[in-house]
């Protein structure tokens, strides 16, 4: 509400209190000659004054009550932003780690393969078909369809 | 009492905001978004034992590299979901 930002508190306080003075006045010291005479136009006055008065305490009341709302989940919300890079951290340090750990046992087992297997290469062909096979499947195609 | 109802009319008409804080679910870090490779093939016809069985623990290589990298992406979507609900 716009009002809240351009005025200062205390003159709907201020208001308020006049709103509620100017009414009590008119009901109950109505026995004296100034104020009985001028009865109606106070207690009107008197009435609008308080009910302006209670509706912009009313709105500064929900207004203060929203910004500690908002001042709270701006406060979940760093907290979470915090938490969420931490595991952007973490979880990229993991999948970094392992994959290497995972590119070192493929080569250790690629030195073997050079070591021991290399033994076997002229004595153990390899028929074409293996290798369309494996070709196939690793295309995921049929035998036909591969290269 | 029929002066008191329309000022507490009036009060309670007053009251209606939004909080205006928004929250954005976190970008997958880079890392989690690369594509998994293609298998390798054999290119040439007459293939020794060893150089075929390279090719098949190259392969196998990569499949590890892509399931670990796709169970970290399952890790990190579920992590930051329940980060995200958290906030209220």
């Amino acid at each position: 509400m716009w009002v809240i930002t351009v005025m200062p508190e205390w003159i709907f306080h201020i208001i308020l209190i006049i709103g509620i003075i100017g009414l009590i006045l008119a009901s109950f010291l109505s026995f004296i000659p100034f104020i009985n005479k001028y009865k109606l136009p106070l207690q009107v006055i008197s009435f609008v004054l308080f009910s302006i008065g209670l509706y912009l305490n009313g709105s500064l009341a929900n207004d203060k009550e929203w910004q500690l709302r908002v001042s709270d989940l701006e406060k979940q919300v760093a907290e979470a932003k915090a938490k969420s890079e931490k595991v952007n951290t973490e979880v990229v340090t993991k999948v970094v780690t392992k994959n290497r750990i995972i590119k070192e046992k493929g080569d250790e087992i690629i030195k073997y393969v050079d070591r021991e297997v290399v033994k076997y290469d002229n004595i153990c062909p390899v028929p074409s078909e293996v290798v369309k096979a494996l070709n196939a499947a690793a295309q995921n195609k049929t035998v036909e369809d591969a290269k | 009492m029929r002066y008191i109802i329309l000022p507490l009319a009036l009060m309670i008409a007053g009251c209606s905001t939004t909080a205006p804080v928004n929250t954005k679910f976190p970008d997958a870090p880079v890392v989690l978004l690369e594509k998994c490779p293609p298998l390798k093939t054999i290119e040439q016809e007459n293939i020794v034992i060893s150089d075929l069985t390279k090719s098949v623990v190259q392969n196998y290589t990569t499949y590890h590299k892509c399931s670990n990298t796709v169970d970290s992406w399952i890790e990190w979507y579920n992590q930051q979901k329940k980060i995200f609900e958290s906030v209220k």
